[in-house]
């Protein structure tokens, strides 16, 4: 390959950020990973509140009783825009992978789909929830 | 460049992962939907019911093995030091083996 002989130190460097530009599959494929993270992040705390729900009818009081708080329900905000973003971006990115809706227009339009129905379904769900 | 070792067995696992965990969670959304389990006794049957268990654990080993792959992703785009990045690996494998025996009463659980 041609960039075998390019030094380390001469390779060209682009990462201002502000300078970079942002279509719509960026935000989204960025945002896939942002949201992998929170969901990672969650975890433990979602396992112990789980493990707490199924300890006992005082313990799935507790449980029921913490997330009715407003801590609670803004973390949950965040947790389901998370889930929601990263299930559907994922598979937009598996039917990628079989070749559906990738070219440019079908790539931008799904793009689009899963930012907003992400943070339509986050909405929906803190919504029926509370 | 030079390949990651195991990177085809990871990106493998990640879609596996991925596919595995959507079905059950469609089923499981499905399933509460239909019958929201109210009170204490009827969330436990829910959650740990007999026929549930072994593709519950599946799910539980499914997230562990996609978290891992998707953290250890992130670690090595962004953490570029050998020690810093074996010790961001450290950590986040912790993190899941901790997780991992949280969850296994529940896999477990009589």
């Amino acid at each position: 390959m041609a960039f075998r002989n390019v030094s380390r130190r001469a390779r060209p460097r682009f990462l201002n950020l502000f300078r970079l530009r942002y279509p719509v599959g960026a935000v989204c494929s960025f945002a896939h990973r942002v949201s992998g993270v929170v969901l990672a992040l969650a975890l433990p705390a979602l396992v112990w509140l789980l493990r707490l729900s199924l300890d006992g009818a005082d313990g799935y009081q507790a449980a029921l009783w913490l997330m009715n708080s407003l801590p609670a329900k803004a973390a949950a905000l965040v947790f389901f825009w998370a889930l929601a973003h990263h299930v559907l971006a994922g598979v937009r990115h598996l039917l990628m992978d079989v070749e559906r809706g990738s070219s440019l227009a079908a790539a931008r339009r799904s793009a689009w789909s899963v930012n907003v129905l992400g943070a339509a379904l986050a909405l929906l769900v803190l919504g029926a929830l509370w | 460049m030079k390949a990651i070792p195991g990177a085809l067995s990871a990106w493998l696992a990640q879609r596996l992962s991925a596919l595995y965990m959507l079905l059950f969670m469609l089923y499981a959304l499905g399933a509460w939907l239909l019958a929201r389990p109210e009170g204490y006794g009827a969330w436990r049957a829910w959650m740990l019911a007999a026929p549930i268990r072994i593709p519950l654990a599946l799910f539980f080993a499914a997230l562990l093995v996609h978290a891992w792959v998707g953290l250890r992703d992130v670690i090595f785009d962004y953490v570029h030091p050998m020690a810093l990045r074996l010790a961001a690996l450290g950590v986040v494998a912790t993190a899941l083996a901790l997780t991992a025996i949280g969850l296994a009463p529940l896999v477990l659980a009589p």
